[in-house]
């Protein structure tokens, strides 16, 4: 595997392409079936008795200043996804390549340098900051650790510089976690991930314990540091209108697979599995002419815990397709393209979704 | 009233322009702890001038009040410049704790009588009426408190008085230091444990249940019959080394639920060692109960040393411990009740105020931290 | 009518800061069977709002100020006698929370909870109650209720345990329920699980309905009216269709602009800049001034009422706006303040 040279894929690229969007330039991130299981402990012993297979078998690509979104609902897997792939969680199978470099043939030096490249932002405002620590010294410790600035009076520069890029100001610097608000808290947090010049960035849930006007601020704060720095962005969240204005590809999670995954637009538009027909339908929608009237797809149940899942497909017991029949319940359906640039999991075809 | 003049009242007289500005309880406390100091400069001043020559802890004392001096004068102009600075900057964590400390009047109090109490225990060597174990004719036994002597004396004919200053250095410095010994063991091994788990927290947590199962009265009497001394040092070790274990437990919990907390996973997630990530962010984040631990636990063990004093296994006489005092006065309750009685006034008041003081802190720093 | 008939409610909390004016003149109406949906953001006083109606308020700090009125079925219930108002609680009044996980004793079974307030408030005997608590439980949806009945809270699912609320809620057939943003802590699907059973309840039962949250979409799906509160106070009334389509506040129209609707990729957004003030310092004159991208020197001199849009009481805003003689007057606007 060269090093460092880009890597130009194509969309004619292989059997299990990964609907690659628009962009059209070097593969950032390559996730391939990626796996996490955690043991469950039981038994006098404490012996592992099962397994929490909370990310199974999940892979795609990430081309540099690209964003995709990670959509799905709790117990799915995509903060565990996001995790593993930083290696905050170490993954139990499955290869992660970064700018074409397998993370599991690291030494300390590449790691450092990849823990450089590949930064995150939590979703608590609240739990995500030192509260022991001014603000200032918490990002000059960083620039200190990892030499990015020399001296005490560059070091004091680049906090300024860091704290104006997030829409704060110098000021804040000599300040306490507890005496900003979420919002606040959340950019300086995004500060953080900034202060080692990531290449990526892994946003978790970024702006769903915000107030509601709070959240666009930052969403848009998130954007234009994208263009201004050429950021890549997984971008992981349950608010499928905010992820589908984020992102340019968005995969669904379900029980720790991706069950579709297209152009965020297409997406939303046509989606072909009837999990993602279901979420979008869900949806609380905003048009009252529209809103009390709709037919909406109703999943019966709740999500089922990914301790034991089914042998066939994990969606089965709560899939409202018309034509779910007993392939379903045998065959793992693999996810493969069924239009160009959209891949689905689901072996029939898509249903149609009456006044989504 | 400018800086410049503000810092040349000062000079003059520390605590005045804290005074001066409404900030009573600083400046009071600054002021009176110099007037203090001054006062027995100037009124013990041989004592003083011959203190530089001549025992240690003599020497030890003439350097306090020289130290207390110099050292409200500089902290009452360092303070003053302070203050425009204390404006801009942010409001840590220990700032909140410190104001809400204040605002209770009773921990307030003990403070100010710990304050005291070891301020006069590092100067007793200038100040004591008598020396301790000068034993006087037989005309001065158990004299009833009195202009002379304050206290009354025992039944060797020495001061109680002066005994019970001297008996207090004793109890405090072993209590700090034990004390100290053992926060610093238990939150440095409770941390390694909480965070680094696996083998060295099992290790760890064993070592602690050995060390918990000890009876730890049971266990001093033992080691100081083994070395067959009773020297401070020994004591100050010996209860040091047997109380850190509830220290390490205290700070393990802590850390356990720090490590889940998402700045921790953040500093991980920015390549900082486990050794950086200990110290300088796990650490500082679980001082607040160890803070508490720490001073609930000086009174303990001044309790805890007194008994040993009582039972006769503390330091040898004639040096004076409050416990060694209250044992001695045993036999004369009933018509020298003095002996006995002011000794233990002085343990329950002191360890009262180690309580009250860490009763305050608890409240003060908790809520704090969910600001 | 109107079932419940608030008037100038004023809650106020004690706090070191000062005195925190939570809720600060809150005056409203919910008919028979009717929804009216309280929308907000944190720090609006939507939530203490519910929690004075029935009362919940801890005593110190907080306190419901004199002259405020609450009235239920034209009754007082700022006066009524803490027995009276233990009767209502639960039985004509019931009130649902946000984090089903906390909101269930977790030592007692499910069945028990329901079982003790069918026995406290309907006198029933244990096997009637548990015969009905079973029956509750079919209701609201839960599969195979009878061995559900015994099951333990940390048992089941957040959206399990909401159900479960709803059904200890609707057991005594109240003809109020007030549901403090109850599905905010829920996954969507099952959100919309949960908003469809409340809608059902509600229709069954002819139950009105008070909801509280500070999502828009949510009131689209549920509500028949709609107040919306910023700074202790409510900015604007309306049914909810005409809120959406027709926001006439400043601080509702930057709520509908500040979000991304699904498909709206290309927009950019236009969030609300600055923060919700503290209430232990609301700004002179109108509260919202300091991030309104309308606002002149009038809104800093005083404070607007509520005023009626198109002549009617029932729709209305707080706004200088909307009174035409105060528009006319107005100069240069003010462009707010700080992002946060």
């Amino acid at each position: 595997m060269t090093s460092g040279e880009p890597n130009v894929t194509s969309a004619s690229d292989g059997k299990t392409a990964e609907g690659n969007g628009a962009l059209d330039g070097e593969v950032l991130l390559d996730v391939q079936d990626l796996k996490k299981y955690f043991p469950v402990h039981g038994g006098v012993l404490g012996r592992s008795v099962a397994q929490v297979r909370a990310v199974d078998g999940v892979s795609f690509r990430l081309q540099r200043g690209e964003t995709l979104g990670l959509v799905g609902e709790s117990g799915c897997g995509k903060s565990t996804t996001g995790r593993t792939i930083l290696r905050l969680i170490e993954p139990t199978g499955g290869r992660v390549l970064f700018e074409g470099q397998d993370l599991e043939g690291f030494d300390r030096a590449q790691f450092i340098a990849f823990r450089r490249s590949a930064q995150i932002v939590f979703q608590d405002p609240y739990g995500s900051l030192n509260p022991r620590m001014t603000v200032g010294s918490m990002l000059a410790e960083i620039l200190k650790v990892h030499g990015l600035a020399e001296t005490r009076v560059d070091r004091l520069a680049r906090v300024r510089e860091l704290l104006e890029m997030v829409g704060l100001h110098a000021e804040h610097a000599g300040r306490y976690p507890h005496e900003f608000s979420g919002g606040q808290r959340q950019r300086i947090g995004i500060a953080r991930a900034l202060a080692v010049e990531p290449k990526f960035i892994v946003l978790d849930e970024p702006v769903s314990a915000l107030d509601v006007s709070v959240q666009a601020q930052v969403i848009n704060l998130l954007r234009d540091l994208q263009d201004e720095l050429g950021l890549t962005y997984l971008f992981i969240a349950h608010d499928l209108a905010v992820v589908e204005y984020m992102s340019d590809r968005v995969a669904v999670m379900y029980l720790g697979k991706i069950v579709e995954m297209a152009a965020a637009q297409e997406l939303y538009r046509n989606p072909l599995h009837p999990y993602t027909s279901a979420l979008l339908s869900a949806a609380p929608r905003r048009d009252p002419k529209t809103a009390p009237n709709r037919q909406r797809i109703r999943l019966s149940g709740d999500v089922p815990s990914p301790i034991r899942p089914p042998s066939g497909c994990p969606f089965y017991s709560r899939c409202p397709h018309p034509g779910k029949d007993e392939e379903c319940r045998k065959a793992l359906p693999v996810l493969e393209e069924k239009e160009p640039g959209h891949l689905a999991a689901c072996c029939k075809h898509s249903m149609a979704v009456g006044g989504a | 009233m400018t800086d410049r003049s503000r810092l040349a009242l000062s000079a003059l007289l520390p605590g005045l322009p804290q005074l001066v500005v409404g900030r009573w309880g600083v400046g009071g406390l600054g002021l009176t702890v110099w007037v203090a100091f001054l006062a027995v400069l100037l009124t013990r001043w041989a004592r003083f001038a011959a203190g530089w020559g001549g025992p240690l802890d003599h020497q030890i004392a003439s350097l306090t009040v020289v130290a207390g001096l110099l050292g409200t004068w500089g902290w009452s102009m360092f303070d003053v410049s302070r203050q425009a600075e204390l404006e801009r900057s942010g409001i840590s964590q220990w700032r909140l704790a410190a104001e809400a400390f204040k605002k209770n009047r009773i921990a307030v109090i003990g403070a100010v009588v710990i304050v005291w109490v070891y301020l006069i225990a590092l100067v007793t060597p200038l100040i004591a009426p008598y020396d301790p174990a000068m034993q006087g004719p037989l005309m001065g036994r158990l004299v009833a408190p009195s202009g002379e002597f304050l206290l009354g004396t025992d039944h060797l004919s020495r001061d109680v008085f002066s005994r019970m200053m001297y008996g207090a250095r004793i109890s405090l410095s072993i209590g700090f230091v034990a004390v100290g010994i053992s926060v610093t063991i238990g939150t440095l091994l409770g941390a390694m444990a909480g965070y680094l788990g696996g083998w060295i927290d099992a290790v760890v947590m064993r070592f602690v249940d050995m060390v918990i199962s000890f009876p730890r009265l049971v266990l001093l009497i033992a080691i100081v019959a083994l070395f067959d001394t009773q020297s401070i040092f020994l004591i100050m070790a010996v209860l040091g080394f047997t109380q850190w274990p509830g220290t390490a437990r205290i700070v393990r919990g802590e850390v356990l639920s720090l490590r889940e907390q998402e700045f921790v996973e953040a500093t991980r997630a920015l390549g900082f060692s486990r050794r950086r990530i200990i110290l300088r962010h796990v650490i500082p984040n679980v001082l607040a109960p160890v803070i508490v631990t720490a001073t609930l636990g000086i009174g303990n063990v001044i309790v805890l040393e007194a008994g040993l004093s009582f039972l006769g296994l503390g330091l040898q006489p004639p040096t004076p411990s409050w416990g060694s005092m209250v044992a001695d006065g045993r036999n004369f309750l009933l018509n020298a009740w003095w002996i006995s009685t002011f000794p233990g006034l002085a343990i329950v008041l002191t360890v009262v105020a180690f309580n009250l003081v860490g009763d305050g802190l608890r409240d003060a720093l908790d809520p704090r931290l969910r600001a | 009518m109107p079932l419940l008939e608030v008037t100038d409610l004023r809650t106020y909390f004690t706090t070191d800061a000062g005195v925190a004016r939570a809720v600060d003149g809150v005056s409203l109406q919910v008919g028979v069977g009717e929804t009216l949906g309280i929308v907000g953001e944190s720090g609006c006083g939507k939530t203490v709002t519910a929690l004075s109606v029935l009362r919940l308020i801890s005593s110190p700090p907080g306190e419901i100020v004199a002259g405020s009125s609450i009235r239920f079925n034209d009754e007082e219930l700022l006066e009524v006698e803490p027995a009276r108002l233990r009767e209502i609680r639960g039985n004509e009044i019931s009130m649902i929370f946000q984090e089903p996980m906390t909101s269930l004793n977790p030592v007692f079974t499910v069945g028990y909870q329901i079982q003790e307030v069918l026995r406290l408030h309907r006198g029933l005997s244990k096997r009637e109650a548990r015969a009905a608590g079973v029956a509750l439980l079919a209701e609201v949806g839960i599969p195979e209720p009878d061995q559900r009945f015994d099951a333990y809270p940390h048992q089941m699912s957040g959206g399990m345990l909401q159900r479960v609320m709803i059904a200890i809620a609707l057991s005594c057939e109240p003809s109020l329920l007030i549901a403090d943003e109850p599905t905010t802590a829920l996954d969507v699907t099952i959100q919309a699980q949960i908003l469809d059973l409340l809608v059902e309840m509600q229709r069954v039962r002819g139950m009105a309905l008070l909801l509280i949250t500070h999502d828009l979409g949510v009131i689209a799906e549920v509500c028949d009216r709609v107040v919306v509160m910023y700074g202790g106070q409510i900015v604007e009334t309306g049914t909810t269709e005409e809120i959406l389509t027709r926001p006439q506040h400043p601080y509702t129209q930057g709520l509908l602009a500040s979000l991304p609707g699904i498909g709206d990729r290309d927009v950019r957004l236009n969030p609300i800049p600055g923060t919700v003030p503290s209430a232990v310092d609301w700004p002179d004159g109108c509260r919202f001034r300091d991030r309104c991208s309308f606002a002149w020197e009038r809104c800093a001199e005083s404070a607007p009422d509520l005023l009626p849009v198109d002549g009617r009481s029932s729709r209305s805003a707080r706004c200088w706006l909307l009174d035409p003689d105060e528009a006319a007057g107005r100069g240069a606007h003010v462009t707010p303040g700080e992002p946060t």
